[in-house]
Order: C-alpha cells, then sequence, then structure tokens
C-alpha cells in the first residue's frame, strides 16, 4: 500500500450548522509540496487545524504521517512543522529567547540550525518581540516551523507580510526541505506563489475541493493581464489569430489583453514591433475562479 | 503543570497582579481611613445591628470586617476577569492554537494557566491580609485571634471566582454575558447575608462559607472550607473538561 504523509477522507466540518469544509479527500506522497488555494474563509486553515487537533471533524478521518491525528495528536505535533496564519508573539523576550523556549517545548532540537535560519531569513534574534516588524515576526514563526526538521510542514500564508528576499529564501528552503523528501502543504491566497512552489494545488471554494491541479497545470491555465506600448500604432488584426488570447482591446500604440497559459506566441508576434514597454499582471484570485473554474467572481 | 509555560505566564502577566496588588493595599489603606469613625460606638451598634445583631462592635473588629469585606470583591473581580483572559479573545486563542501545535497535551496548557491563576490569587489574598493587618495595628489595634483564620477561605472563594471566570472564557466569548455573570455573582456575595428568618440567622451567601462562625472569634468551620474546597476542586476539573472539547478555530 502506497505511504501517504496526509490522508483525508470525506473531511466535514460544521460551524454552527455552517458548513466549513464539505467532504474534502486529499492525498500528499512524501517529498511532495502541495497546496490549498482558496480566497478567505473557504476552509484551508480549517483543514490545517483539523490535522493539528485544534477543531475536531463532523465527519470523516484524517491520517497525518499514517496516523489518526485525533488519537494520536501528540505523535503527529512531534513530527510536524505549523506556521500559523495569525502569529501572536508574547511581549518582554527576544526573538532568540523565543525560538529557545519553542526548542524546549519541542526537544530534540538544533540550536544552531535555528540560528542557521535566522541569519538565512535576516532576522534579528536580538530584537524584543513587541518590537519586530509583522515581516520578521512572521519570519520567527517560519524558523520554528523549520528548526526542528519535520517530517511534514503545514504553513498557513507563509510568504503574507515577507519582503521580496524572505520569499525567495522561504521558497528555497521549501525546495531543500523537498529534495530531502519531506513535505509541505501550504494554504495561500497567492495564485502565483502556488504556480511558483507547488507540484500540485487543490482549490478550495467553499469548503469544496473543486480541482486538484499540477503545477504546470496551473501554470499552464494561468491567466495573465498584459499592457504592451509599442513605438507606432499597430493593427490589431495581427493578434486576432492567436488563439490563447482574449478581451484585445488596441488604442493606437497601446495594447490590452489577457492571456491564458503560455505567453510565448504572443511575445513572439509583439516583438516584430518596437516594444516600449510591457506590463504583465496576474489576475485576482477571482477572476481566475470566474474564468477557470466558471464560478461567479462574487461567490469565490 | 509545565513550569516554563507558568514562568512564561508570570513574566507575561506580572504587571498586571501588581496592579490589582496596589488595589488591595489601597483599599486597606482607605479603610484604615474610616477608622475615626468607627470609634463612635454608637453609630457602629447601629450599623451593626442593621448589618446582623451578631456582630460585635469592637472597632479594631469592624475594620477587619470593612477589609476582609472588601478583599472578596477586590480579589474576586481580580480572578473573575483574568480567569476569562486566559482564555478569551482572538490573539488568546491563536496563542493558544500556537502552544498546541507542538506536543503539548491540552491538560498542561490548561494546569499551567490554572496554576498561574491560584498563585496569583494567592498572591492578592496575603497582601491583602497583610495589608489589612497594617491598617490594624496602625490604629493602634491588636489582630483579633481568627484574622489568619479566614486567609483560606476568602482565597478559595477567590479562586472559585477564578473558576467561573475560566468556564466562561472557554464556553464563551461574549463580553456582555461576562458582566452580566459578575453582578449576579456580586450580588450573591453580599446580599443574602445575614438574612434574618424568624428563629434564627440564615445565610446563603458565599460570604457565609470564607467567613465560617464569624460572630464567634477564634474558630474557623472547617466543613464549609471543605465544602468551599470541593467547589472549587469541580470547577477546576469542570473547566479542564471545557478546555479538553474547546475548538480553536
Amino acid at each position: 500500500m502506497r505511504y501517504l504523509v496526509l490522508r483525508t477522507e470525506n473531511l466535514t466540518k460544521e460551524f454552527h450548522r455552517r458548513p466549513a469544509l464539505c467532504g474534502v479527500t486529499l492525498e500528499v506522497d512524501p517529498g511532495e509540496v502541495f497546496g490549498l488555494l482558496g480566497p478567505s474563509g473557504c476552509g484551508k486553515s480549517t483543514l490545517l487545524h483539523i490535522l493539528l487537533d485544534f477543531i475536531r471533524p463532523s465527519h470523516g478521518q484524517a491520517l497525518v504521517l499514517g496516523m489518526d491525528c485525533q488519537r494520536n495528536g501528540l505523535k503527529v505535533r512531534r513530527l510536524v512543522g505549523y506556521l500559523p496564519q495569525n502569529l501572536t508573539l508574547p511581549k518582554g523576550v527576544t526573538a532568540g529567547h523565543l525560538l529557545e523556549r519553542f526548542a524546549a517545548l519541542r526537544g530534540g532540537v538544533e540550536m544552531t540550525f535555528a540560528h542557521e535560519l535566522a541569519t538565512r531569513f535576516q532576522l534579528n534574534l536580538d530584537m524584543a518581540c513587541e518590537r519586530l516588524s509583522p515581516a520578521d515576526r512572521r519570519k520567527v514563526g517560519l524558523v520554528q516551523a523549520f528548526m526542528h526538521r519535520p517530517e511534514l510542514i503545514l504553513l498557513d500564508e507563509p510568504s503574507r507580510d515577507l519582503d521580496t528576499a524572505a520569499q525567495m529564501e522561504l521558497y528555497r528552503l521549501i525546495a531543500e526541505f523537498r529534495a530531502e523528501g519531506r513535505s509541505v502543504v501550504i494554504a495561500s491566497q497567492s495564485i502565483s506563489e502556488m504556480e511558483r512552489i507547488c507540484d500540485r494545488v487543490a482549490v478550495l471554494h467553499q469548503g469544496r475541493v473543486i480541482a486538484v491541479e499540477r503545477g504546470a497545470q496551473l501554470r499552464a491555465r494561468a491567466i495573465r493581464k498584459i499592457e504592451m506600448r509599442f513605438a507606432n500604432p499597430i493593427n490589431p488584426q495581427i493578434f486576432m489569430g492567436l488563439n490563447n488570447i482574449n478581451q484585445l482591446v488596441c488604442d493606437q500604440n497601446k495594447v490590452y489583453c489577457t492571456v491564458l497559459g503560455d505567453p510565448d506566441a504572443l511575445l513572439k508576434t509583439a516583438t516584430q514591433f518596437r516594444v516600449l514597454d510591457i506590463i504583465s499582471q496576474q489576475p485576482s484570485l477571482e477572476e481566475v475562479y470566474h474564468t477557470v473554474y466558471g464560478i461567479p467572481a462574487y461567490a469565490a | 503543570m509545565r513550569l516554563d509555560l507558568f514562568k512564561d505566564l508570570w513574566l507575561e502577566r506580572r504587571r498586571r497582579v501588581a496592579f490589582w496588588c496596589g488595589i488591595v493595599v489601597g483599599w486597606c489603606g482607605a479603610v484604615a481611613l474610616f477608622y475615626p469613625l468607627l470609634v463612635d460606638e454608637a453609630f457602629v451598634d447601629r450599623l451593626a445591628d442593621r448589618f446582623n445583631p451578631f456582630l460585635e462592635s469592637q472597632q479594631a473588629y469592624w475594620l477587619l470586617v470593612l477589609a476582609v469585606f472588601g478583599l472578596p470583591v477586590i480579589g474576586g473581580m481580580f480572578a473573575f476577569w483574568e480567569g476569562g483572559k486566559l482564555f478569551k479573545g482572538q490573539a488568546v486563542r491563536h496563542s493558544i492554537a500556537f502552544l498546541l501545535a507542538y506536543p503539548l497535551p491540552r491538560w498542561q496548557v490548561y494546569l499551567s494557566r490554572v496554576g498561574y491563576l491560584l498563585s496569583a490569587c494567592f498572591l492578592l489574598t496575603v497582601v491583602g491580609f497583610l495589608s489589612g493587618s497594617g491598617a490594624i495595628l496602625l490604629t493602634g489595634s491588636q489582630l483579633p485571634a481568627s484574622y489568619w483564620g479566614f486567609l483560606p477561605g476568602l482565597f478559595l472563594l477567590i479562586v472559585l471566582f477564578g473558576e467561573v471566570g475560566i468556564l466562561l472564557g472557554v464556553l464563551s466569548q461574549s463580553f456582555w454575558l461576562d458582566r452580566l455573570v459578575w453582578i449576579i455573582l456580586l450580588i450573591l456575595l453580599y446580599l443574602p447575608y445575614g438574612l434574618d428568618s424568624s428563629d434564627s440567622t440564615v445565610r446563603y451567601s458565599p460570604l457565609f462559607y470564607m467567613l465560617g462562625e464569624l460572630p464567634l472569634p477564634g474558630t474557623i468551620e472547617v466543613g464549609n472550607l471543605l465544602g468551599l474546597g470541593l467547589l472549587c476542586v469541580a470547577g477546576g476539573l469542570l473547566g479542564g473538561f471545557a478546555f479538553e472539547r474547546l475548538e480553536l478555530e
């Protein structure tokens, strides 16, 4: 039988008769980076909370590292690293002391590795927690999630508040852990982040998994809004033959359009002319839900 | 109980406890200011008759009664709010959830918090009694024989308020429900005390349990203390049971 790091079967959770998760069935393989994509309130954090036994499912079962996450909650939490979405740090201690406390709570943590992680994230461990910026607090959370080299890491909105350099470092760290055969589950609202680092992504909508896509599939189905400025006015007819272009608007020397998937053909066509500027924007999650999964924007 | 969690809580909340200790000391000082009024025996007799005919009118005794009767309210208020705040609020719930992401059983987290509350309540009670004795001694009176005998009852009563606060903190997020419960507790604390019935004085108030046989100086009713102690144990267990089932969203 295939060993799975994480397996949920028909997981359902209701809060005051309002469904937060509806029959979620997922499987995560060892060494896989798995994404949970969806807007706020779609059940991503609820799913992670069930895996850590903060809340109990109304129906269904969740196995983490082969163990029932309710019956073997302590064992599971010993082997799992977790970064919460909302991180509350105590006052009156430095980040370094706090990490030492966390290490003592967990046991078996190499503090040299924790310090190495802090250096990689450029986190000043001598600073008091109450003086840390939101980005630094997030870094403390990330260090404590990774410092015991867990088999499975659950990250809830990991790159929120982080600057670009710290985000890149996080992605490198995730890639290193994946190369060591460890698994990472990331809950995020950012499509670009999911495309970039996840092997597979579960797309959630109102507590249901509406699709599980491979990272490459997600990239192929990605929508980009593109704005190009040319040196001279352009005839829009030249772009009309491209089959993955939508909402094409030409305004003299400016062209606006949306590209579904690979933008290669568009760029090759555009470079026949002198391009002064090109801006590519990722659409909002609501737009992707609407365009790709046919879910009205307001419902996402 | 995890000593490190207990220590962290104390470090985090030490200023709050110090503030309430200050209030207790201030209360005892304010009570001492009433001393000249209490020297007036006729006034004291009139007041004592209204309150409870069994009470004696010794000035120092009245001073003690004032101080001791204020402490359950101040201590109880501290314990009630603090007990609630240990488990209530979004930030607190997040920090508890964060702790529980570590391999810690819930009962350890619960016991650490209850342990902090018990120690803070004990400190507040002792500070109250010390400053109460200071106020009495400053007026040139002697401490009554049973004075320190009230300490365990008062401590248990304050702890009981704290446990009610904990239960509300775990079960309810409502700001108004807290206040309503506190008002009801306050009324229960004082109002029925010393109610006269046809044949004897009937006491329903928790103060009765704390004070034991107060009208007979030098004796403490052990049965009352045991009853209060059992209530505290039951309250603690109930809070633990509720916390074990608490859903940390």
